[in-house]
């Protein structure tokens, strides 16, 4: 087997360029976390290798504001994370946790120790698609934009029809994944992530994102709620929120929402790590928590 | 091309190489540089043998291509002791029993060192969240657990000596 080519370009106009040059059959690498272990065991055999590590001007998080002489994060606009931007970057920034808590539920019960999220990026979180990664699910839940670059412009695609298989995603060969873009949260809105895993370095068994939009006096207006590791794509579950809306939230309506959940997964993931009845009941069970929890914040 | 140059500086050596652009760092650390204390286990990003620090951070040196390290600083376990000197936290490990077969004992150092750079004085929860991603197959991890927060302690009253 021939060594791939290696680009490792310093600026993301001459990433472009050389990935417009290499047609379809480019592997790109940013943190490494899921591609550089793939390569290790032989599953993955690059042609060309897009080593995108060096492009500094993808990390960063935008979004702040000074007003009335003050630092403030976020106080309206949306929060933009380049593509490079580290697990760690996201965990220290501060400021991000208050507005976004359902971002630091998912860093918390990410598996791989520190090591993982000081490397791993999350655009490639997002551009790996493996259903059982946390942060695809957060972004589907919070309304994320991706916005993709390539010779030709950019696309913007919402995260819900990001997502087309396992490892499969909206992104061409030919386009690099540049920035998440967060919509603001209304007022009155809060979030949450809750998952199963067996041990402190399992894969998710069953994962739940909740975002809720309440009124002063409890009352929710919106729902969303996403699932992880229980389908092959991350998964928004419209008739379990509606369970949730046009009233507080309290034990009957949870409880609700999870046969809801259970009824609405036509196909759960059947593998080594859970059969698919008891992702099933699990989703259901994920999908409760994240809702109770996001409610009592 | 299908050789890309790392520059690298490990332990305060630099080195300027040309790898085959798919390995990962791990190996041309132990097999083009000799430097085999860090250790290959499961080469894909599990167990955490293979933890060194890249530009000051701890990270697993089989989820980063060499080629990715290109302009890095390295620190690895042999450049831990000084002058056949044990450093605090491997004398901590030692005198506590924090190692059985000693496969896993570079990769904790490193994320232990890490760690407490960032964090002088954890508790043990902050000490175990951070060697979550470093298994071990004998200790149970107590030891280790209880070697991290002696060497904390002991870094800072040397630290304190040294202000003093």
């Amino acid at each position: 087997m021939t060594a791939p080519s290696y680009h490792a370009p310093r600026s993301l106009d001459d990433a472009l360029e050389i990935l417009g040059s290499l047609g379809d059959e480019a592997t790109v690498v940013a943190g490494g976390q899921d591609v550089v272990p793939l390569m290790n065991q032989g599953r993955l055999a690059p042609r060309h290798i897009m080593d995108i590590s060096h492009l500094t001007e993808l990390r960063g998080i935008a979004g702040e504001a000074t007003l009335g002489g003050e630092r403030r994060t976020f106080v309206h606009g949306p929060i933009i994370l380049g593509a490079l931007t580290t697990y760690t970057d996201v965990a220290r920034h501060p400021g991000l946790g208050a507005r976004l808590p359902l971002l630091t539920d998912a860093l918390r019960q990410m598996g791989g120790g520190p090591q993982v999220r000081h490397r791993g990026t999350v655009g490639g979180a997002v551009c790996a698609a493996q259903p059982v990664y946390d942060l695809p699910v957060c972004l589907l839940a919070l309304d994320a934009v991706f916005i993709l670059a390539g010779r030709e412009g950019v696309r913007r695609i919402p995260a819900s029809s990001f997502f087309l298989d396992a490892g499969r995603t909206a992104r061409r060969p030919a386009e690099l994944l540049t920035a998440i873009e967060i919509p603001p949260a209304p007022a009155g809105g809060t979030s949450a992530y809750v998952k199963l895993k067996f041990s402190e370095g399992g894969y998710t068994i069953a994962g739940a994102a909740s975002v809720l939009v309440r009124d002063p006096d409890g009352v929710c207006r919106e729902a969303r709620l996403a699932l992880a590791a229980v389908s092959r794509v991350p998964q928004r579950i419209p008739s379990a929120e509606s369970a949730v809306v046009g009233g507080r939230i309290g034990a009957q309506s949870l409880a609700t929402l999870g046969v809801r959940v259970e009824e609405a997964i036509a196909d759960p993931i059947d593998d080594v790590m859970a059969p698919a009845p008891y992702r099933r009941a699990m989703a259901g069970v994920m999908a409760r928590r994240a809702v109770a929890q996001a409610a009592a914040r | 091309m299908t050789e890309a140059r790392v520059r690298l500086t490990v332990n305060g050596v630099a080195h300027d190489l040309a790898v085959d652009p798919r390995l990962p760092l791990v190996h041309v650390l132990r097999d083009a540089l000799g430097l085999t204390g860090t250790h290959a286990g499961c080469l894909t990003g599990h167990c955490g043998a293979c933890t060194v620090r890249l530009d000051g951070r701890a990270v697993k040196a089989c989820t980063v291509l060499a080629a990715s390290a290109d302009g890095a600083r390295v620190e690895t376990i042999e450049g831990v002791a000084r002058q056949g000197v044990l450093h605090p936290l491997q004398q901590a490990l030692w005198d506590r029993f924090g190692f059985q077969c000693g496969f896993c004992t570079p990769g904790m150092i490193m994320t232990a060192l890490d760690l407490l750079e960032q964090q002088p004085a954890p508790d043990a929860a902050a000490v175990r969240e951070a060697l979550a991603g470093n298994l071990c197959r004998c200790t149970g991890y107590q030891p280790i657990v209880e070697a991290v927060l002696a060497a904390a302690e002991a870094l800072r009253s040397l630290r304190r000596r040294t202000d003093g």
